[in-house]
């Protein structure tokens, strides 16, 4: 199958290669929780939720020096294509989890909030490739939301390698094709990575130009939470009165 | 390795400094320089499919076994191939028996996707009849004592056992040429796995804010 289209240079769904989809971000969806976003990137449709600082309920895992983060990722039923019923502890969600939890934890400030603990609950609601990406970048915005303490903004992207060409933020479609498929989560300001994940292969040569593509979408987003963090804040302002 | 149970060896300060000050002068614990390797032993199992390797006190067992199975839906013409990591207490206290951790899981997860993802495992071949029947190779790693670095150690032993694993050779035959028959390793010899190439897993660490590097 041709996934850029020799003549016009389009993608599968009319984008240039060098094009993201389109991204939208929305603050405090979740009433209840400290800190909550909607991320979304095309079809693509992640809520995280983020509880803490607060006390932390296994005092077995308690840390005296610094937080404690925990993070859940699940994939709602209705997610995908078919309806099917997830197993909560199955091996991808488990190895996700993992690799979000690791990426916000090296950007939280965890010294400043000892024995305490940090929830962060990311749920797909609808999945159309990239969810890796949307989960951590939604992550960042409910962390920013509930006010807890960051070196940066965690932003995160993918590219892949189909028909020859770098392709920047993959749907579904391209993700299934078997080509690789390179997750990148940068700290922004500081140029910093910290994921850093790849499926098949790749010469290294042209792995190079995929990362970097992948990190230039991770700038873009990184610009594009700010400025709704922003928003944001005026918003507060003026309820406030300010 | 995020275990924290009260079983968990802590370093103590004096420890933590005295790694970081001699890694400033490129000096290691054990007297390495920053990227030597432990010395590397693999052992073979009497049946094929198995393997142990000791990478200096890291030790990590492999074993692999096939099984006959449907393919699934979205590929019927191709084989499946599983990794599974067992992490016993046996290896160090601060594993916990039962269900994988984190770590065991991420663990497997490195090692599939080197060797699945990559396409090193010919799938296809693994292909009985088209849409009903292929082989499901799954490799059970089993971590026997964890002395750092167990990426690195699982990975060759997957790959030593996947090497030297013969599956049994299965034919169509019967009256209407749609009976499967497994023949016995006595009647035909077993048949190896086609493995393209051989991801190799390295693990770096990075120490001092991110200048040193071993």
């Amino acid at each position: 199958m041709e996934y850029v289209d020799s003549l016009t240079g389009f993608r599968l769904d009319g984008r240039r290669p060098n094009d993201m989809r389109q991204i939208r971000g929305e603050i405090g969806v979740v009433a209840k929780a400290d800190g909550s976003a909607l991320f979304e990137m095309g079809n693509t449709k992640v809520i995280a939720a983020v509880y803490g600082p607060r006390e932390v309920q296994n005092k077995g895992q308690q840390i005296n020096n610094q937080a404690l983060v925990r993070c859940e990722y699940s994939m709602a039923n209705f997610s995908t294509g078919d309806r099917t019923r997830r197993p909560k502890g199955d091996r991808r969600s488990t190895e996700i989890s993992l690799v979000i939890r690791q990426t916000m934890e090296a950007c939280i400030l965890v010294h400043l909030m000892p024995r305490s603990q940090i929830d962060i609950f990311v749920q797909v609601l609808q999945a159309d490739g990239g969810t890796r990406s949307a989960c951590i970048n939604a992550a960042t915005l409910a962390l920013a939301d509930a006010g807890i303490p960051m070196r940066d903004l965690v932003t995160s992207c993918s590219a892949g390698y189909l028909s020859s060409t770098p392709l920047l933020d993959l749907n579904y479609v391209e993700d299934s094709a078997g080509g690789p498929d390179v997750t990148v989560g940068i700290l922004a300001k500081t140029d910093k990575v910290t994921l850093l994940q790849m499926d098949s292969k790749l010469p290294i040569d042209i792995f190079e130009n995929v990362m970097q593509l992948a990190i230039e979408g991770c700038k873009a987003i990184a610009q594009y939470i700010r400025e709704v963090l922003l928003e944001n804040t005026k918003l507060l302002e003026s309820r406030k009165g300010l | 390795m995020e275990q924290r149970l009260a079983n968990t060896w802590q370093m103590t300060v004096n420890e933590r400094k005295f790694i970081e000050m001699a890694l400033a002068a490129d000096l290691r614990v054990d007297d390495r320089g920053p990227f030597d390797y432990r010395p590397c032993t693999i052992t073979f199992g009497r049946v094929g499919g198995s393997s142990e390797v000791q990478l200096g006190e890291t030790r990590v067992m492999s074993y692999v076994t096939s099984q006959l199975v449907q393919p699934y839906r979205d590929r019927p013409n191709e084989g499946t191939l599983s990794i599974f990591t067992e992490f016993s207490p046996m290896a160090d206290p601060a594993f916990e028996a039962g269900r994988p951790g984190e770590f065991a899981i991420e663990l497997g997860r490195i090692v599939d996707r080197g060797l699945r993802e990559s396409g090193a495992v010919d799938m296809e071949s693994l292909c009985v009849v088209v849409g009903k029947l292929v082989w499901s190779i799954r490799v059970d790693l089993h971590i026997l004592d964890n002395g750092g670095n167990l990426i690195d150690a699982a990975n060759i032993a997957a790959l030593a056992s996947l090497l030297t694993f013969r599956r049994p050779e299965c034919t169509l035959g019967g009256d209407d040429n749609h009976e499967l028959i497994i023949h016995d390793i006595e009647d035909r010899e077993p048949l190896p796995l086609i493995i393209h190439h051989l991801p190799v897993a390295v693990t770096f660490a990075v120490f001092g804010e991110g200048n040193i590097m071993v």
